[in-house]
């Protein structure tokens, strides 16, 4: 299975070089634990020196492209038809995601071995409408060719009612939340403990800001955003 | 403030006092929560009309960032993104090694920057110098891993600077600098008005008082 990897950044960010020197730091400190090649796309054109030179350790390859309105689902799509339109599974990760613990990405792989080339990921909630968060996703590039769904929108690309996960389970191919401890279909995403917004939200494979947002917030506010999240599915 | 950045305590809260409605989009952005509070009103029409609630994106984009500028979530003119701290739940070492790996790669770039911009090394007897000092401090010390590679993009560099033969009779003790993740090999080299051009206040300050670099080659 040949695994592309691709991470996001943004040229220009204002943060975006704490963003990547966290995922370098991570990247090498808990190894995916399968082979995969790393790709960094990098939105808004080619990074400025001392941005790329944080990659430098990593050996990416990089993909310098426009920041169009869709920003990191258009490079995702631009590299699904790109560099990474040759792989079995591209790996989409956002500029905050950070890693954890060793073996998130033999997570991945071994969840798309047992039922198949679909959509998979490590964060998902019923907020607005249940929803796989686009922060981190893993499908097939062609998967992403494919659909139609406009990626203008990002919101509702990711949780509007025809979002591009309700398009993967509509063609009949797996949705799958994946945690350390399991693999989720849609209508259970909510039920495995420590998932993101809930408890130490240490089951979720990788964190990003989402998660280090609700681990700083008011226990109040925590309450009512895990409410939000765990609303009935519909 | 772009989208994918957050005002303190809660994100992009806003609560419309006529309906008691609170927004549900608050962290997810603030495109989604100028949509939430326009849905919300256009799905109230008359309370829209009696309070004359705008519905324009604009218009509600402002009253957004004013509510957070009320709350105090954010100050009265917009700052950088950088406002929101990070915090992290990973180990300290990796935590730090995140912050090195940045330093390393911002040192690095000055000498990168240097080298390819056909910029003159300093006369071999302050390189001298200087290396002599380096050798002596503690701060000179074994590059981490993610030095390796930036050793070898400067390497690959200098093999372009055929011009170039930067040697000096400290090298074989020559390390890693702590303070800037520079190679002290040929940052020795490099002109004290680029490194202080090109360097983070931060960091130039970090420099102990014995460094040439802190002394500017007294």
């Amino acid at each position: 299975m040949k695994v592309c990897v691709a991470y996001t950044v943004v040229s220009n960010g204002p943060i975006s070089d704490q963003y990547a020197s966290r995922f370098v730091a991570t990247w090498h400190e808990y190894p995916g634990g399968v082979e995969a090649d790393l790709l960094i796309i990098c939105n808004g054109g080619p990074l400025p020196l001392s941005l790329s030179l944080i990659f430098a350790p990593l050996h990416a390859q990089m993909f310098p492209r426009p920041n169009t309105p869709g920003f990191d689902l258009d490079g995702y799509s631009d590299a699904a038809r790109g560099p990474a339109k040759d792989y079995d599974a591209l790996v989409c990760l956002g500029e905050s995601v950070h890693f954890h613990r060793d073996g998130w990405l033999k997570r991945l792989t071994e969840a798309w071995l047992k039922t198949g080339p679909g959509l998979y990921g490590p964060f998902a909630s019923n907020l607005v409408r249940p929803h796989m968060n686009t922060t981190a996703f893993c499908t097939s590039p062609l998967l992403l060719q494919r659909c139609q769904i406009s990626t203008r929108d990002r919101y509702s690309w990711e949780h509007g009612a025809n979002s591009f996960w309700r398009w993967v389970s509509g063609h009949g191919m797996p949705v799958r939340l994946v945690t350390w401890d399991g693999e989720w279909e849609p209508k259970l995403w909510r039920m495995p403990q420590n998932v993101l917004w809930r408890g130490d939200q240490s089951n979720c494979l990788m964190w990003c800001n989402h998660v280090d947002r609700w681990r700083d917030a008011a226990p109040g506010l925590k309450a009512t955003w895990s409410r939000g999240a765990d609303a009935p599915f519909r | 403030m772009s989208d994918t950045t957050f005002p303190t305590g809660g994100g992009w809260q806003f609560r419309q006092p006529q309906t008691q409605w609170v927004n549900p989009a608050a962290m997810i952005g603030k495109s989604a929560s100028v949509e939430a509070i326009r849905k919300h009103r256009l799905a109230n029409p008359a309370i829209t009309a009696k309070h004359q609630l705008s519905t324009d994106p604009k218009a509600i984009e402002r009253e957004l960032i004013a509510f957070q500028q009320a709350r105090g979530a954010l100050p009265p003119e917009q700052m950088p993104a950088s406002f929101f701290a990070h915090s992290s739940s990973l180990p300290a070492r990796v935590s730090q090694a995140a912050a090195d790996i940045r330093i390393a790669a911002q040192g690095t770039g000055v000498i990168l920057d240097w080298l390819t911009s056909g910029g003159a090394p300093v006369a071999q007897e302050l390189a001298n110098k200087r290396a002599a000092i380096c050798v002596g401090c503690p701060k000179n010390v074994d590059g981490s891993w993610f030095l390796t590679t930036a050793a070898e993009v400067i390497k690959s560099t200098l093999e372009a600077r055929k011009d170039l033969t930067l040697v000096t009779p400290s090298d074989a003790a020559l390390k890693s600098c702590d303070v800037c993740k520079c190679i002290n090999r040929l940052k020795v080299w490099c002109p004290l008005s680029h490194i202080v051009a090109k360097t983070k206040a931060e960091i130039l300050s970090a420099f102990p008082a014995q460094c040439w670099v802190a002394s500017r080659d007294a």
